[in-house]
């Protein structure tokens, strides 16, 4: 196939010839109540507006008025695709504001479960974007090993989704008996997979013509609008909280970060694939070195997590896989904390749409938006 | 015209009118089951052995539903489009010989009555897109026309080569100077356009643009329920038939058997339907493996690949022709 050429139509002098398209907050492609305002000069995209908010549930402000432990299980709803790393934030900002520090046998177990949801988030965005491509199937295979993560996550946690699982100083509960071969059987199940997709997706010329060279995002852009995540490493940008900062287990594991100069949506695609076989080499270690233990400290169980009472400001992040995700506390002393402000990813990563989406087409739109990866519970929070 | 050539017409066309819809509707359930398969699901199973009767609970469903007209809609547009849409559909099988002697019109500009009738089709999608009074809608229903109108050139060209071979535009002809060799070995790279363009002028994916869910919520069917939603949606697997139907009449030797086992006068059908089967398998398989294009790559693909394609197809068929080494 020959290499892409951008779309060359000489812009209509007279803008009113153009029509508003309102795509969303309902529309199969939006991932969610994103609204897009379009306008639209036959099918080329000439300016975009974005309409954010319809999924608001006034997240930080319920957080100063819970006791601690509440709000973990509040966490799970932010971005409720990946619901781990929303819940790995929270509980890191309380820990390093309260001076507790986990048990070794919880930092693996949790940085296990971190691994396995970003596995299964990336395989809910490669369902989903092959859907948005017109590539039908992609959706069914996807889910498929998503669902039997969420199995074996189910069996750890108790629940699917939402797990409500961490705790401050670590863990609601140690691995079940048969956890690690599960694990692993399933890791080798990933791995494989992942080359399937691969066979699926990257050698498709259809697949590769709708995803090369659309909507590039220079470094720069990236840099300026905070873009973080796999969106931001598609853009040559080299960095990664696990790798830089490593929090939980992260600091002792080995495991490549994989960075693509181009910036355009088939980067972002091959990022994230190779991110899904890097999380499988994170767990096989994980699982091999997982330490013996309690999962909990002494004076932390149960119901003596309510008096964890921290005081201060503290700013605790971790990478979740759309990027950045950040907590800002502070704690007044009290058992309710006094200010929650959430980072999300997400809200920074959609503020570069209007930019990237300049002068494509329809399609193009629509390839964009899916490639970001955004998800709407974790943008309005 | 004598009576019974009346008869013959009038319950002729009622037949085909039942056979293209009835073979419409089995499509649907036999899509949704290969659709299932390539995506390792089970696909509807609850209704009958199989999920089969799942037509049938379909088919009550769409007739029970509310036909609902947008106020704003341009109604009368809005309430005939799915007619002018589906009418061309049948109506382009009928000079399609479904075994020998099995043809309703049997004139001799048959192939070309053939693209005559389905060049139609764009009115009603333009029509429903217009007529709905919806941005989506009408995108869709432009999107339609646009490819229908592109893609018909490269089809018409692959076609001509056809009729250069057999000397005939009579579809029953054709279909017997396919006798000793059938139109696919000499048209290798005449096949391979006219399957594309003809998968384009439909409209299933890789080329379903018109209709492309995840941009255009369902493009020109958007705004329809119901009754005329299912006349939508016949139409599309009507026209996977038609797609099958006319590669095996031009290139697969129709109701002819491979090797000389022909089956004798009307019992042809049998081949003509199996070759056909193949042929939708084939529609089906690419339908449910290859992403969307896009318009413009669309386009591009049209002009820059398929119309130069079918020219110089025509012109080495035309050297075959004139230097007698096919004849």
């Amino acid at each position: 196939m020959a290499a892409y050429q951008p779309c060359t139509v000489e812009p209509h002098p007279n803008q009113s010839d153009w029509i508003t398209l309102n795509m969303g907050p309902q529309h199969p492609s939006t991932h969610g109540v994103l609204r897009m305002i379009l306008q639209l000069d036959g099918e080329i995209v000439r300016q975009v507006e974005l309409v954010i908010g319809y999924l608001h549930r006034s997240m930080e402000k319920m957080a100063e008025n819970v006791r601690y432990p509440h709000f973990i299980i509040e966490c799970d709803r932010a971005d409720y695709v990946a619901n781990y790393h929303y819940e790995a934030a929270y509980v890191r900002a309380v820990e390093e504001l309260a001076g507790i520090v986990p048990t070794p046998r919880a930092q693996f177990i949790r940085t296990i479960c971190l691994e396995f949801d970003r596995i299964q988030s990336h395989l809910v965005w490669l369902g989903t974007y092959g859907l948005d491509l017109g590539a039908l199937n992609a959706f069914w295979y996807g889910f498929r090993e998503r669902e039997r993560i969420l199995d074996l996550l189910q069996e750890l946690t108790g629940v699917r989704m939402h797990p409500n699982y961490f705790r401050f100083g670590g863990v609601k509960a140690d691995l079940t008996p048969d956890f690690e071969r599960k694990a692993l059987a399933l890791c080798d199940l990933l791995a494989g997979k992942v080359d399937e997709y691969e066979s699926f997706l990257s050698q498709s010329d259809t697949f590769v013509m709708r995803t090369q060279g659309v909507g590039a995002m220079s470094r720069e852009m990236a840099i300026d609008w905070g873009v973080t995540g796999p969106n931001a490493r598609a853009s040559g940008l080299d960095f990664d909280q696990r790798r830089d900062e490593p929090y939980f287990a992260y600091g002792e594991l080995e495991f490549e970060v994989p960075v693509r100069p181009e910036g355009d949506c088939y980067a972002r695609y091959a990022v994230r694939l190779e991110e899904i076989r890097q999380s499988v080499r994170l767990i096989r270690q994980a699982l091999d070195q997982l330490p013996q233990g309690p999962v909990i400290p002494a004076g932390l169980e149960k119901g003596y997590q309510f008096l964890v009472h921290p005081n201060g400001e503290h700013y605790a992040h971790v990478e979740g896989p759309r990027g950045e995700i950040g907590i800002y506390l502070i704690g007044d002393g009290t058992t309710f904390p006094y200010r929650v402000k959430m980072r999300s990813p997400c809200f920074q990563n959609l503020s570069v749409l209007p930019e990237l989406m300049r002068d494509c087409l329809i399609a193009d739109c629509v390839a964009i938006n899916g490639s970001l990866d955004l998800v709407m519970g974790c943008v309005d929070r | 015209m004598s009576a019974t050539r009346l008869i013959w017409y009038f319950g002729g066309s009622l037949g085909l009118l039942l056979i293209v819809t009835s073979i419409g509707g089995i499509f649907t359930y036999v899509f949704r089951k290969l659709f299932a398969d390539f995506g390792q699901r089970l696909g509807p199973n609850r209704v009958g052995p199989y999920g089969v009767l799942q037509l049938v609970a379909d088919g009550i469903k769409l007739f029970t539903k509310e036909d609902i007209v947008p106020a704003r809609a341009e109604r009368r547009g809005f309430l005939l489009a799915p007619y002018l849409t589906f009418i061309p559909a049948v109506l382009a099988f009928s000079p399609i010989p479904f075994g020998q002697g099995l043809l309703l019109t049997d004139v001799r500009v048959g192939l070309i009555l053939i693209f005559a009738i389905t060049a139609l089709a764009p009115l009603g999608e333009l029509m429903a897109g217009w007529a709905s009074n919806n941005k989506y809608s009408m995108l869709g229903g432009l999107r339609a026309a646009a490819m229908d109108v592109s893609y018909e050139i490269p089809l018409l060209i692959s076609a001509l080569a056809v009729i250069l071979l057999a000397g005939s535009t009579s579809t029953a002809q054709i279909v017997e100077k396919q006798a000793h060799l059938w139109y696919f070995l000499p048209q290798l790279l005449g096949l391979f356009v006219f399957l594309v363009t003809l998968i384009g002028k439909v409209g299933v994916l890789p080329f379903d643009l018109p209709e492309a869910e995840s941009e255009l919520v369902t493009g020109y069917t958007t705004e329809y329920s119901g009754m005329r939603f299912a006349f939508f949606y016949l139409t599309v697997f009507a026209n996977v038939f038609f797609i099958a139907a006319i590669t095996v009449m031009l290139y697969f030797g129709g109701w002819l058997g491979p090797f000389g086992l022909n089956l004798p006068g009307p019992l042809s059908f049998i081949w003509f339907f199996a070759k056909a089967g193949v042929l939708v398998f084939v529609v089906f398989w690419i339908w449910n493996s290859l992403p969307r294009v896009r318009i413009d790559q669309f386009l591009n693909i049209n002009w820059k690949l398929l119309f130069p394609l079918s020219l110089a197809n025509l012109v080495l068929t035309a050297l075959l022709v004139l230097t007698g080494v096919i004849h």
